[in-house]
C-alpha cells in the first residue's frame, strides 16, 4: 500500500495543540505476556481523561471499557507481534478521542477494510450486534466478527473511523492501522 | 463455592441462591472464561427455585466476558429453563445497563434489575 487510506471520518490527532493529550507506546509482547496490562492501562488512561470532564460521573468506567476493547483488539490482531501499539488519548472541550495504532500485514487488509466499512454504519451495527452475540452463544468458538468494535459502537454513541498506511520502518508488507473512536463525554455517563 | 483471581472474585451463596461477581473480568480468550461459565452452570443446576447473578460489585467485563454470559443464558433457553434466573446490575455503570438489557433479547424470561 503506497497511499494512506481512511475509512469513516478519521481525524489527525497529531496537530491539536489545545487538546489535552496522553500518548503511550508499548511493545505488544509485554501485553501478550500479561494480558491484564490492557485493563490496567485502560483504567489509567480513562481516569486521566475523566479528571478533566465536567460530568465525571462514571465517565472513567465507560472510557476504560472502550479503551480496553481497543487495546485488546490491537494486541490480538497486530502482526508482526514484535511491534508496538501506539495510544493517543485526547480531550478537547467535551470531545474525547481515542486513537490506537498497530501494525498489520498486507494480507489482513482486505478483511479489515470490509469490516471497517460495516462498522462505520450505525444501522449495520445496531442490527448486527444481537445477531453476532447469538451466533457466538450458539457456537463452540468465538465468531471472528469484530465483536469488540461492535460492542463499543452499539453501547456508546461514538464515531468510529480507520486509517491504514504503509509502515516506512516495518519492512515490506507491513502497514499501520489506526482505529479511532470519537465520543462526546455526555454519552459516557 | 468460589473462584478467585488476582483481579476478580466470584462467590456463590447457597442460602441466598446468589452468585456475586466483583472486581474486573477481562481475560484474553473465551476458553479462559469457560471455568466461569461452568461455575454459573453448576450453581444453576443446584437445588432451589432461582439463581441470582449479582454483578453490582463488578466494575469491568470485556466483550469476551459478555459473550460468555450470553452463551450461558442461550444454553439455558435452549435446554429448557429449570428455574428462574435474575441478573442484577448497577444503574450507573453504562456497559452493564446496555449489555444486561440486551440479554433479555436472547431470552425473554430473564429477569434483569438495576440498583
Amino acid at each position: 500500500m503506497k497511499e494512506a487510506m481512511t475509512i469513516g471520518d478519521y481525524r489527525d490527532v497529531s496537530s491539536d495543540p489545545k487538546a489535552i493529550r496522553l500518548s503511550v507506546r508499548l511493545p505488544i509482547g509485554e501485553i501478550m505476556d500479561h494480558w491484564s496490562r490492557c485493563g490496567l492501562l485502560a483504567n489509567f488512561g480513562a481516569s486521566y481523561l475523566a479528571v478533566g470532564c465536567q460530568t465525571q460521573k462514571n465517565i472513567a468506567n465507560s472510557l476504560s471499557f472502550i479503551l480496553n476493547e481497543l487495546l485488546e483488539n490491537a494486541a490480538k490482531y497486530s502482526n508482526p507481534k514484535d511491534g508496538e501499539i501506539e495510544i493517543a488519548l485526547l480531550e478537547r472541550d467535551s470531545t474525547i478521542t481515542i486513537d490506537i495504532r498497530n501494525a498489520i500485514r498486507d494480507d489482513q487488509i482486505p478483511k479489515l477494510k470490509e469490516l471497517a466499512l460495516k462498522m462505520i454504519d450505525q444501522d449495520y451495527v445496531n442490527a448486527k450486534y444481537i445477531e453476532v452475540m447469538m451466533a457466538n452463544a450458539s457456537s463452540r468458538s468465538q465468531v471472528k466478527s469484530g465483536i469488540g468494535l461492535l460492542t463499543i459502537v452499539s453501547y456508546f454513541k461514538s464515531i468510529l473511523s480507520f486509517r491504514i498506511a504503509a509502515d516506512g520502518s516495518g519492512g515490506s508488507g507491513v502497514n499501520l492501522i489506526s482505529v479511532q473512536v470519537r465520543i462526546d463525554a455526555e454519552e459516557l455517563s | 463455592m468460589r473462584i478467585e483471581d488476582q483481579y476478580f472474585q466470584i462467590v456463590y451463596d447457597k442460602d441466598k441462591m446468589t452468585m456475586s461477581f466483583s472486581g474486573s473480568l477481562r481475560m484474553n480468550e473465551l476458553q479462559e472464561f469457560e471455568r466461569v461459565r461452568k461455575f454459573m452452570q453448576e450453581a444453576y443446576e443446584l437445588e432451589g427455585n432461582e439463581l441470582i447473578l449479582d454483578f453490582t460489585g463488578l466494575e469491568f467485563m470485556n466483550s469476551a466476558g459478555i459473550s460468555t454470559l450470553c452463551k450461558f443464558i442461550f444454553d439455558i433457553k435452549e435446554k429448557g429453563a429449570s428455574k428462574a434466573l435474575t441478573i442484577m446490575g448497577k444503574n450507573d455503570i453504562l456497559w452493564q445497563k446496555k449489555s444486561f438489557e440486551n440479554l433479555r433479547k436472547i431470552w425473554g424470561e430473564l429477569a434483569v434489575s438495576f440498583v
